[in-house]
């Protein structure tokens, strides 16, 4: 058999039948806190998963937090944006015909209250003689 | 999932690979957990029993009691290697369910007046036909001498481990020991220990004529 426990030098001198008997306790309690050990790495890499969910969580406290600071803001930013959005569409749906047919429209309106041919309408403005002139002749 | 087969766990333990021991001992402590409890009384001790069921099985293979013959699983049987009849997970029970009826036993006369379903726990745990694999069998000299340091008390365990395994003094034990009240008390406690497991290794490798 593999000699895998070595008894450590012990104060008392051993026959080799305790030999046997204290090697065999060694190599029993080796296995028992080989167990330990593994349960100890079991609660061990336990707590170090508990921490890193911990983290994790922290993070996302605050990054929720961080998105509600912003939310107004960028609410306020959309809000303009689709005002203006929705103007330049309705600058765009409404025709360029039914605005100048408008324009035009009114002109007429303006020159029947106010004609604007110089001809017919022309205005005789008499011109002011000077005295001297007109008893000269 | 258990991804190993029987096998492969007795040559791994035999050849001493840890890893694939520490494998082995945290997927039958689930299986364990989750079959254990109808067998056995006490919840508290389950821990204690499972580690002492895995110690006596991994002595058991380390001895080579337990052995890979013909591509199957064998135990060494008055002399000759029979084949297991059951998995290592259901011998590792087996294991604990006799460790547990050998505790109940020794603390029935405590609980016999107070506890009467101590009685009924005693009849179902009695070995079955299907303990029987579970019976001391020793054809190696390190066989005895493990079965009867697996049979000790636990006190006794405990105080011939710190003394011979932990190179404790006299004193330190006494201070970690509160059972113990005097150095000349616990003197005796490891002498007697000591004696009755030599008488037991003794008679049983007279029986088999084997020479320490």
């Amino acid at each position: 058999m593999k000699d895998i426990y070595t008894p450590k030098e012990t104060p008392e001198r051993l026959d080799a039948l305790d030999e046997l008997i204290v090697q065999e306790l060694g190599r029993q309690q080796q296995l028992r806190d080989m167990m330990k050990q593994w349960d100890g790495q079991q609660t061990t890499e336990g707590s170090e998963q508990t921490a890193i969910c911990r983290e994790q969580a922290a993070e996302e406290k605050r990054r929720r937090a961080r998105r509600l600071r912003l939310m107004p803001i960028v609410s306020n930013i959309l809000s303009v944006a689709a005002l203006m959005t929705v103007g330049f569409i309705l600058q765009a749906l409404i025709p360029k015909s039914a605005v100048t047919t408008v324009t035009n429209s009114t002109a007429t309106d303006i020159e029947q209250v106010l004609p604007t041919t110089p001809s017919s309408t022309a205005v005789q403005t008499p011109v002011a003689v000077p005295a001297d002139s007109a008893a000269a002749e | 999932m258990k991804k190993w087969s029987d096998i492969e766990m007795v040559e791994a333990v035999a050849r001493q690979d840890v890893a694939m021991m520490e494998r082995f001992y945290r997927d039958s402590k689930s299986y364990f957990r989750n079959h254990a409890g109808a067998f056995f009384l006490h919840d508290d001790q389950l821990d204690d029993i499972f580690q002492e069921a895995m110690v006596h099985l991994w002595r058991e293979i380390e001895t080579r009691r337990i052995v890979v013959c013909d591509g199957v699983l064998c135990r060494q049987v008055e002399g000759q290697a029979v084949p297991m009849t059951s998995n290592l997970y259901t011998f590792l029970l087996a294991i604990a369910k006799r460790k547990h009826w050998e505790q109940l036993r020794k603390d029935s006369r405590l609980q016999l007046t107070d506890e009467p379903a101590v009685l009924d726990a005693l009849d179902r745990n009695r070995m079955s036909d299907d303990d029987t694999e579970v019976k001391e069998l020793q054809e190696t000299r390190e066989g005895i001498v493990a079965d009867a340091v697996l049979g000790m008390s636990d006190r006794c365990r405990q105080i011939l481990t710190l003394f011979y395994y932990e190179q404790r003094t006299l004193d330190e034990i006494l201070a970690l020991r509160s059972e113990n009240t005097s150095k000349v008390g616990l003197k005796t406690s490891k002498y007697k220990c000591m004696q009755r497991l030599r008488e037991q290794v003794k008679e049983r490798f007279a029986r088999l004529h084997l020479s320490i």
